[in-house]
């Protein structure tokens, strides 16, 4: 877990983070961007999971 | 009548009336009244034509029913600092019928409400569009009798994830025009990137006339991107102010600011694009997030942001609170950053909201932090002298409970002795999510203590506490906040949004209703 999953004591995904927090997460940490991406294989950074993911795992945003 | 009704009377009584130095306020159901957990984001508060009074906007949510709605509701503030209202008005929410209560949420943020010179009330939320799986712009305009005038929606013009986010709106007394921007997401390299959309609206029918939007040069690399909600600042005249997030190749965010001219069908740039970008570039810390943009009567543009570096201590990376200057020109004129790390403190400290006195001499800032020696989060305000050629603090104080967080994302100077923050905090005990707004003189004499919905909360000069300084290199440990000029991004006219499928809006008072408690700081 990285320093920016544990803010001000909100763990990444607290509904209840003000959005001060949610721009934190909202940055994509691009070291970790997948080396299959393409057109047909797209990702996108989900903010309340810190990670890449695929539209299928998408997660509701708060 | 409701128990938060009969409260708030009590509390007037006792102590919200002449002589009191400052209130704190509650909005929503703080005492649970309806039973359903109410979850109230108020994330608006905007001055009506009165001047003293204010409506407030913002998320309102139920855990059983009506959730995710919009809600709005006004605010008298006539009585200053010292006498808290009692009651709101013109109470209202929205939410929109779908075929699957699923994606009946609606949601939206800080600039998504904009009050004109008639008190019409303009409101932007994104909604959900389930046969595609993306979000649209859902825009209602209300005249000052809260009847819905017109209701439209906005998608991005392809079917990928996130569609059309983050809207802010505005509209241009002297252009006549409605204008708003927001987040909308295209496909580049293998990457769902931002751009940050920004459209002219017909005031009378809401359709869209003009588009512009603002894309990274090297659009097809990956890490390069618009990022994050924008926002916007008030009017002088036909200026105004917007601020949004440019993610850079290089892997750090910046805030990316720009004056604007509404034309008569245009946003005119009026500084060079890419020339004024604010950059950290502090040890421990690489991005910069804006939280407020304000713009005075000569049209120097104030911003107000967070940044995180190593403490003083180098213990951590708490974040820090900025504040930056460009003139009228664009000329970067100075960024100062405050710090909640001395007398033995070490904490985080937010930006939340900004405003700038009539006169153009004094800029009033929100934001919070952790209470000078506890944990829970606490709204500040701080009066900054800006008349000179470099500022100094005059003042911060924090509006601190003694058992539950609390934040601010707003900043409103209301009249000539009176500043308010808004934001949230979750109550004690009921644990219901409510507006906290807290009121201030801006002499800065609201110090003192008081009971707020049988809670105490205290209101502290913390400027012992406080590092203010000069936020480039030298300046405070640490720290290093830049000008970056030549930044790879420009707008470009043209639209990436087409008209979404008109939602069927549900447009009457919150239920439960909304209540405010108040109690007086003495």
């Amino acid at each position: 877990m990285s320093f920016n999953d544990i803010i001000d004591g909100f763990t990444r995904g607290d509904r209840m983070a003000p959005p001060q927090i949610w721009a934190m997460w909202q940055t994509p940490d691009e070291s970790t961007f997948p080396d299959d991406a393409s057109d047909e294989n797209p990702y996108m950074w989900d903010a309340a999971q810190g990670a890449w993911v695929t539209i299928d795992n998408i997660t509701e945003p708060n | 009548m409701p128990f938060g009704v009969e409260k708030v009377a009590m509390l007037g009584a006792a102590g919200g009336g002449a002589g009191a130095l400052g209130y704190v306020l509650l909005w929503g159901d703080p005492d649970n009244a309806g039973g359903v957990a109410a979850e109230t984001y108020p994330y608006d508060i905007e001055l009506l034509a009165s001047g003293t009074d204010v409506r407030v906007g913002g998320r309102w949510g139920t855990s059983t029913s009506n959730t995710h709605r919009i809600a709005t509701a006004g605010l008298d503030l006539s009585g200053g600092y010292s006498t808290a209202p009692t009651t709101t008005t013109g109470q209202n929410s929205w939410n929109f019928t779908h075929a699957s209560p699923t994606y009946q949420g609606i949601y939206n943020n800080t600039g998504a409400m904009w009050i004109d010179g008639s008190d019409n009330m303009y409101s932007c939320g994104q909604t959900y569009d389930a046969s595609f799986g993306y979000y649209n712009q859902g825009i209602v305009k209300e005249n000052s009798s809260q009847a819905v005038q017109w209701n439209v929606n906005y998608k991005a013009n392809n079917s990928y994830p996130y569609g059309f986010q983050n809207g802010v709106i505005w509209k241009s007394e002297t252009s006549g025009y409605l204008g708003m921007m927001g987040t909308v997401y295209n496909l580049r390299n293998g990457s769902y990137k931002q751009r940050m959309q920004m459209l002219i609206l017909n005031d009378s029918d809401g359709s869209a006339t003009y588009g512009k939007y603002a894309a990274p040069n090297n659009d097809t690399i990956s890490n390069s991107t618009t990022n994050g909600s924008g926002l916007r600042s008030g009017f002088n005249g036909d200026k105004f102010a917007t601020t949004m997030g440019y993610h850079s190749s290089a892997g750090y965010q910046m805030v990316a600011p720009m004056l604007w001219t509404a034309e008569s069908a245009n946003f005119q740039n009026e500084w060079t694009i890419g020339d004024c970008e604010i950059r950290n570039q502090s040890s421990g810390g690489n991005s910069i997030y804006a939280t407020g943009v304000c713009i005075d009567s000569s049209n120097n543009v104030y911003v107000q942001s967070y940044f995180g570096a190593t403490a003083i201590s180098g213990s951590y990376t708490p974040a820090n609170m900025a504040i930056t200057k460009f003139t009228s020109g664009g000329t970067y004129s100075w960024t100062y950053v405050l710090r909640q790390q001395a007398g033995g403190e070490e904490t985080s400290l937010s930006g939340g909201g900004i405003d700038i006195s009539a006169d153009g001499n004094d800029l009033f800032v929100s934001g919070y932090s952790n209470k000078v020696g506890g944990s829970t989060g606490a709204p500040v305000i701080a009066r900054l002298d800006v008349s000179g050629a470099t500022p100094s603090l005059t003042w911060i104080t924090q509006f601190a409970s003694a058992t539950y967080s609390c934040y601010a994302q707003n900043c409103k100077v209301v009249g000539t002795d009176t500043v308010v923050s808004f934001g949230y905090g979750q109550t004690d005990p009921t644990a219901n999510v409510v507006g906290v707004l807290v009121a201030a003189n801006q002499d800065g004499s609201s110090l003192g203590s008081g009971t707020v919905d049988d809670v105490a909360w205290t209101a502290t000069d913390i400027s012992s506490y406080i590092v203010f300084a000069d936020g480039a290199s030298g300046g405070t440990a640490n720290v290093n906040i830049t000008n970056e000029t030549g930044s790879g991004f420009t707008y470009t006219i043209g639209t990436e949004t087409t008209t979404g499928s008109t939602p069927t809006w549900i447009n009457g008072a919150t239920s439960p209703t909304i209540q405010v408690e108040s109690g007086a700081i003495e």
